[in-house]
């Protein structure tokens, strides 16, 4: 069997992040790593890989140049091989466009079974992995608290606000994940040294057949980006004459807070 | 300055020792070991299953095969004590790594090797060495724990004293005296296993710094050890043997000592930042600027200096009077950083809560063991005179 993880590579949130006013996209100087929830879909393929012999995790990313240590560290992991879609066309794409690169990466690498996280860290658009689906005409199994992968099927647990849903599909199948998987192991002196030798290719949208600038596609164009406002001084309402209950309820009257 | 000695490979095993760190070297874990007196075995398992014990231990023997390349090594010393609760874990690994393992992957027989390194890569079998003695430290000559020759091995007696991780040990490389006087090739290394019968470990020593890892006095009475334990299976060559892994004895010493320096430059920088004093940030006054700016300064020169000499350690080159140069300056340099650091840290930097005392106390046996700083100078003194 071959699971394909999607892992995404997103500014990492122990450093300071910051927008970019001109091109509306976080700075990417402060270092990429791994999105913590890729990881925990890698450790879930991985888990089931480890016990069943035959069973090949491979890890398909979108994104910069930069992002190659981040994809030699799901190699360390135990990951076998993976692929990188670098291309300069992809700089910003939104998810339609990147959907649509990520279905054709994976109609190009092969796959019984596609596990994503649940949303990224950086962009939380949440949508990828359905949209993934909808293109290759898989079933898809959304926010995953658990997952249980089998030889030609993969059910698992959705948890919502009042009821836990089980569901299951026949593969191939999309599934994505969410922080209620296990913590994601990591890797050591041994999977650094093993990942040197493992297989990483590196694609582009040209090796994909796909045209970024395709304006007969609907695609999401950012128009104007601006800095959130800095937050103005507040009202400050003192107790001088006895009277301040009033005038503080008057207050939350007015801004319709009570 | 930025240091040149890492490439891709280091970096990404930094990252493998910090998320050990996050994960296994929480401040619970080490008020733990302070108060066990020594480092949990599952720590050092988990350590040894990443690949951050047992670095030295050849490949073929399921470790790193890093013995002649200190840089893997460094990056554990540097995250480890960075983190402000890893200096006993770093301890610990260190006598595996630097002090232990050496002796059995240079000098051991193919048995030797064969029986103990796959063990002491995964850390099921932790070493220790012992040289020092109660009557005998720098001046090893001195020792007098003698073994005897008797059919099929040795008959060991005499003590060991101030052995650093010698409870947790499950070998010990011991220096001991099998031929008259003092000649260099009156010395051998047995390795005590324990549980040999008269092979006591004495009481665990109150040290004034480390208090997470163990050191201890060991006694041997009538102690047999089997022929098969003597290191390299020949007599004689314990004192060579020592010298031999003297360049990485030291040189360990010093790049620990640089790594303590930039984590106290980094506790001391973050701590002036967010104390105020006559209403401003401590940092902002020029006397904490200028010691902040010597402190960098040194700890530049620290590291240029230890990646020079782990360059030449990789190439075989570094002798061990020039690591006792490294040894005796690094050491002093840290006490002068962390001198400076609890200062600045003013009374927080007397409270053991703070990284900074801790390292402190720690830091004050940097000076003493591995060799004093005097015995080092008289080695570098002995080494451009040309006289003894």
């Amino acid at each position: 069997m071959r699971i394909v993880v999607l892992v995404k590579v997103v500014p990492d949130t122990n450093a300071e992040r910051t927008l970019s006013l001109e091109t509306g996209l976080t700075e990417r100087a402060t270092g990429l790593v791994a999105d913590e929830i890729g990881e925990r879909a890698l450790e879930a393929a991985l888990t089931y890989a480890d016990a069943h012999e035959g069973t090949e995790v491979h890890v398909l990313t979108v994104g910069p140049a930069e992002a190659t240590a981040s994809i030699r560290k799901c190699l360390a992991m135990g990951a076998a091989s993976a692929t990188h879609v670098v291309d300069d066309g992809l700089v910003g794409a939104d998810l339609g466009l990147t959907a649509e690169v990520v279905a054709a990466a994976l109609g190009r690498v092969g796959y019984d079974l596609v596990v994503a996280g649940n949303q990224s860290t950086d962009g939380m658009g949440g949508v990828l992995p359905a949209m993934v689906a909808e293109h290759l005409g898989l079933p898809s199994l959304t926010n995953l608290a658990a997952v249980d992968i089998a030889d030609a099927e993969v059910s698992g647990t959705r948890v919502a606000d009042d009821a836990a849903v089980s569901l299951s599909a026949p593969l191939p199948a999309v599934v994505s994940v969410t922080e209620a998987l296990p913590d994601p192991r990591f890797p050591g002196f041994k999977g650094i040294m093993a990942a040197k030798k493992k297989p990483l290719e590196v694609i582009s949208l040209a090796d994909l057949g796909i045209d970024a600038d395709d304006l007969t596609t609907s695609r999401s164009i950012m128009l104007a980006v601006d800095a959130r406002p800095p937050r103005g001084a507040g009202v400050k309402i003192t107790d001088d004459d006895g009277e301040a209950g009033v005038r503080l309820a008057a207050f939350l009257a007015e801004n319709h807070l009570i | 300055m930025q240091r040149d000695i890492y490439d891709e490979d280091h970096e990404a095993f930094r990252e493998v020792v910090k998320e050990f760190v996050k994960r296994y070297v929480t401040p619970e874990k080490a008020r733990q070991w302070d108060a066990d007196g020594e480092v949990d075995r599952a720590t050092m398992k988990a350590a040894a299953e990443h690949g951050i014990v047992g670095l030295s231990v050849p490949e073929e023997f399921g470790g790193a095969g890093m013995l002649m390349d200190y840089r893997f090594r460094s990056v554990v010393n540097e995250e480890l004590i960075r983190s402000g609760h890893g200096s006993a874990l770093a301890g610990a690994a260190g006598i595996q790594d630097d002090l232990a393992v050496p002796y059995l992957a240079h000098f051991g027989t193919d048995a030797q090797k064969a029986k103990w390194l796959p063990k002491m890569a995964t850390a099921e079998v932790l070493g220790a060495l012992a040289m020092t003695e109660p009557g005998a430290g720098s001046d090893l000559r001195g020792v007098r724990t003698t073994a005897k020759k008797v059919d099929g091995g040795y008959v060991v007696n005499g003590a060991k004293t101030f052995i650093s991780s010698g409870k947790t040990a499950d070998i010990v490389v011991t220096f001991v005296k099998t031929g008259e006087g003092n000649r260099p090739d009156a010395f051998s290394l047995l390795i005590l296993e324990d549980g040999m019968e008269g092979f006591e470990h004495g009481k665990k020593l109150h040290k004034m710094g480390f208090p997470g890892h163990d050191t201890a006095e060991l006694s041997f009475s009538d102690v047999f050890v089997p022929d098969e334990n003597l290191i390299g299976g020949v007599e004689g060559r314990g004192f060579v043997h020592l010298m031999m892994n003297l360049p990485l004895e030291r040189l360990s010493i010093g790049a620990v000592a640089a790594a303590v320096g930039e984590a106290a430059l980094e506790w001391t920088l973050d701590y002036t930042t967010n104390r105020e004093a006559f209403g401003k940030q401590v940092v902002d006054f020029q006397n904490t600027r200028f010691r902040l700016a010597e402190m960098a300064t040194t700890v530049d020169v620290m590291w240029a200096y230890i990646d020079r000499a782990m360059n030449l350690y990789r190439k075989g080159e570094l002798s061990a009077d020039e690591a006792a140069k490294v040894k005796f300056w690094c050491t002093e340099r840290e006490w002068e950083i962390l001198d400076q650091g609890v200062q600045l840290h003013g009374g927080y930097g007397y409270i053991l809560e703070y990284p900074i005392a801790r390292a402190f106390l720690d830091a004050r046996v940097h000076r003493i063991y591995g060799g004093t700083n005097e015995v080092m100078r008289e080695i570098v003194a002995r080494s451009i005179t040309g006289r003894k």
